[in-house]
């Protein structure tokens, strides 16, 4: 949600490695990222810091599992997105989630889940709460490459009086 | 001279007991050295208290090309004959890093062991790194460091707190390698960014 924009961003590991000339610190082993109602859980965090002070976070997934990303919606009560993907890549700045490989996105309403998309990379603006899907992990759909789905659960209507 | 067997007896004689003289002039001697080296070392194990003390002083150490490698002040040092060690009150030890920020460490107490390789900081340690132009203050706090002057490298096995810039890290055990700029955290680490424009110092 867009209250989370101005929240610090907090991670926990077991250990850590920072390299100040690089600017590149590495966390690994049960990383735990949070901003706000955004929770990101991952085997390892790589954080690129720009000179604004702003980080971007490439998530990996621990061995046999997938790294995943939950984050509260405005746009209805009570309504959470939830991610998951091999590599996650978050930019704090633009508030864009990346995930790749295996990659999935659910919508929730409460415990309902209203929008279930796979595919091979999915995209989703944390601003405008927009997902899109891509079929290779490169951004690009290609004929013929992995096969998108997505199920979209209709909404309930508005009863209007 | 009376040539015969008379006299080469004596002469035989006399080099028996010329042997037999420095055989036990040496063991005498040898005798004493030890017993004066273990009188020595006793001496010495005995000695657990300071030989001699300097108070308020500054001490300059020089890199082998000549240049200043650090400069420690401390309110009272006080040696130890028996490890040839220092116990330093209210150290303060400035540096300069490779990009030419001054770095101050200090502390309660300091314990300097192994010919000065070894720099125990304990009690309140505080290390300060100077901003530069691309990087903001940087402030490491613990209840213990072992520093490595010569390496470059600072450990811990406690707490440590590092406000750096934006971010705020803590952890339990750390290494820190000034000559690299790298810093590593063992145990429940963890980092706090705050949004840019706002750092929480």
């Amino acid at each position: 949600e867009k209250a989370d924009a101005d929240k610090p961003t907090n991670i926990e590991a077991d250990q850590m490695f920072s390299d100040d000339v690089k600017q590149i610190t590495t966390f690994t082993g049960n990383v735990v990222v949070t901003k706000g109602t955004l929770l990101i859980k991952a085997g390892k965090a790589v954080i690129v810091e720009d000179p604004e002070g702003y980080q971007f976070i490439t998530l990996y997934a621990a061995p046999g599992k997938l790294a995943s990303l939950r984050q509260k919606q405005d746009s209805g009560p009570d309504t959470w997105l939830e991610g998951y993907g091999e590599k996650i890549e978050y930019d704090n700045k633009n508030e864009i989630a990346k995930f790749f490989t295996r990659a999935r996105v659910k919508r929730l309403q409460g415990s309902k889940v209203t929008d279930d998309v796979t595919g091979e990379y999915i995209s989703y603006n944390a601003k405008t709460e927009y997902y899109n899907v891509y079929n290779t992990s490169e951004g690009v759909s290609k004929p013929g490459a992995g096969r998108v789905k997505a199920v979209i659960q209709p909404r309930e209507k508005k009863s209007n009086k | 001279m009376i040539q015969g067997p008379k006299s080469v007896l004596r002469i035989r004689l006399a080099i028996i007991f010329t042997v037999v003289l420095i055989l036990t002039l040496g063991s005498l001697w040898i005798n004493m050295v030890i017993r004066k080296s273990a009188s020595d070392a006793a001496a010495l194990e005995q000695r657990t208290d300071p030989d001699y003390i300097v108070e308020n002083f500054r001490y300059f150490r020089m890199k082998p090309d000549g240049q200043p490698q650090y400069e420690a002040t401390g309110t009272k040092m006080t040696h130890f004959p028996v490890e040839d060690s220092h116990l330093i009150d209210n150290p303060v030890i400035y540096s300069m890093n490779d990009y030419s920020q001054l770095q101050t460490i200090r502390s309660k107490e300091a314990y300097v062991e192994d010919f000065n390789t070894k720099i125990h900081m304990r009690n309140n340690v505080v290390m300060d790194r100077e901003p530069s132009a691309s990087k903001g203050p940087f402030r490491l706090s613990s209840e213990y460091v072992l520093i490595y002057p010569d390496d470059e490298i600072m450990t811990s096995d406690k707490e440590v707190i590092v406000h750096d810039g934006n971010s705020v890290m803590s952890g339990i055990g750390m290494q820190a390698n000034n000559a690299t700029s790298e810093l590593q955290i063992f145990n429940r680490a963890r980092i706090t960014y705050n949004p840019p424009g706002r750092s929480k110092h």
